[in-house]
């Protein structure tokens, strides 16, 4: 699978591929982006099949990310990875069209209990 | 009850240890928040815009977590700290840490809360400080990162 | 935070959604956490940190949650005697009663949860239960199983886990705000309590009409 992980700590870039390997998700392609905005450019160009994507970004939030992507009727699979995990804004990422969400901080056993049915 | 809560040393403990390995979190001493301070605060405010909490830590608890989120060897922690200074790497990793550091002060049902910026102490504006100043409610750790040192952690709630 | 809860307090009691306020409801010290019990027939949903539990001898629960909205819920439910043919039958048709009552409970359940905002295609099911009781002519709980696995498979929900049949009865305790099932395969000693439990309900179900007024909608 083609994985785009976008967040603006590049310390946390670098942990969430070391725990997607933890946790077993291996020999996938990946991609990293440090804005929501260059995201939203690479994600029309290189077609990711997954973006794991935080919320909370300076130039382009990851839910205004997700909202252009619709807009632009650009299908992809997308879900949160961040620090905002309340019902609240769990009922924001649903209503966005994310399909998961995973808090941050996060364990490996996490991503494989939420990845698992994303990433094959 | 408090929309803020303040955090134990065990909801630290889970929450951080989930970021570092061999963290021990215990209540500790009063973080220095003088303006002559080596001392870091991240601002949090609501969505009107108001302050409603501030995250502190001395430069120590900055370098260590600073370096150890990245990984970066021990000894670069151990440098800044003797410049006094730190590292655009590592001030870009603290931010991560105090980002990460707004679930020891949201809970589900509080009203939302988001790491605005961190400032070093000495350049608060006026009002901000006194703000912090004003802040009637905090609590202190000291945390210790394997292989990094142990700084001062603080939490103060409006 | 995510639990069951592990803090030195308990918490207020999670506020019981509108029509389940008559599901008992009590503060479990042994895992820490506010639990909602069901009975064979009821069903029980949440948004809140609390745990659902039922002890399942044939009778099968569904736990459903969407992982994104942490809600979720459980069912508790056995197929009835079909009456119409004088014995339990494996080939009833999908207008049979049995399926009719299966469906109901199912459908229930899931109707529940997207009124909440759950999504169907984020749903993850776990399911529990169908053990056969070992002086019954006919093994119900096989029966109560090959109806859940159709049901799901047809309406396209994924089984994140099962277990099911062999012969011991069952208590679950089910967590929906991280799926965590806890369950413990309980000795054959003091099923006599639960095959009256289900015999009560089994016969309540034959008398009763079915309800065909739940349809699953999107």
């Amino acid at each position: 699978m083609k994985i785009m992980i976008v967040d603006d700590s590049s310390a946390m870039r670098m942990i969430v591929r070391k725990t997607l390997r933890l946790a077993g998700f291996e020999g996938h392609e990946f991609s990293e982006s440090d804005d929501g905005q260059k995201a939203l450019t690479a994600i029309k160009t290189s077609a990711p099949d997954l973006v794991l994507s935080d919320w909370n970004m300076p130039n382009m939030t990851g839910i205004e990310l997700l909202e252009a992507l619709t807009m632009d009727g650009i299908k992809v699979k997308f879900g949160f990875i961040t620090t905002e995990a309340t019902p609240d804004m769990r009922q924001r990422a649903a209503a966005a069209g994310a399909s998961f969400l995973i808090s941050k901080p996060f364990t490996a056993q996490s991503f494989k209990d939420i990845l698992g049915v994303h990433i094959k | 009850m408090s929309a803020y809560p303040l955090p134990d040393a065990a909801h630290v403990k889970d929450l951080l240890g989930m970021l570092f390995d061999g963290l021990t979190v215990k209540p500790g001493t009063k973080l220095d928040l003088s303006p002559k301070a080596l001392s870091y605060v991240g601002l949090y405010a609501s969505d009107d815009g108001q302050l409603a909490a501030f995250c502190g830590c001395d430069l120590a608890f900055a370098t260590s977590s600073g370096a150890a989120l990245s990984m970066l060897p021990p000894t670069a922690a151990k440098e800044a700290a003797k410049e006094r200074q730190l590292t655009p790497v590592m001030l870009a990793n603290l931010h991560e840490v105090m980002n990460i550091c707004t679930r020891l002060i949201l809970r589900d049902d509080s009203p939302h809360l988001k790491l605005r910026e961190i400032c070093a102490i000495g350049a608060l504006p006026a009002t901000v400080a006194a703000a912090l100043g004003a802040a009637k409610r905090r609590i202190d750790f000291e945390v210790t990162i394997a292989k990094y040192g142990n700084g001062v952690l603080a939490v103060l709630c409006v | 935070m995510p639990g069951p809860v592990t803090t030195q307090h308990k918490p207020d009691k999670p506020p019981a959604l509108r029509g389940f306020e008559h599901i008992r409801r009590f503060w479990n010290p042994r895992i820490n956490c506010w639990t909602a019990k069901i009975l064979p027939g009821e069903f029980f949903v949440t948004r809140s940190d609390e745990v659902i539990s039922t002890i399942l001898g044939s009778c099968i629960a569904a736990c459903v949650r969407d992982p994104l909205l942490r809600v979720g819920g459980m069912n508790h439910f056995m197929l009835p005697e079909d009456q119409s043919t004088g014995k339990s039958s494996w080939l009833e048709g999908p207008n049979g009663l049995s399926t009719r009552y299966g469906s109901y409970a199912m459908e229930s359940l899931i109707n529940e949860l997207i009124k909440l905002g759950a999504d169907r295609g984020r749903m993850e099911v776990k399911l529990f239960g169908g053990a056969a009781i070992l002086s019954a002519p006919t093994d119900v709980g096989a029966r109560n199983i090959a109806f859940a696995r159709g049901f799901l498979k047809l309406e396209g929900f994924r089984v994140a886990a099962e277990d099911v049949g062999l012969t011991c009865p069952r208590h679950v305790d089910y967590y929906p705000a991280t799926g965590r099932a806890m369950l413990k395969r309980l000795p054959t000693l003091g099923v006599r309590a639960i095959i009256t439990e289900e015999a009560k309900y089994s016969e309540r179900l034959t008398r009763e009409e079915p309800r065909d007024d739940v349809e699953l909608f999107d």
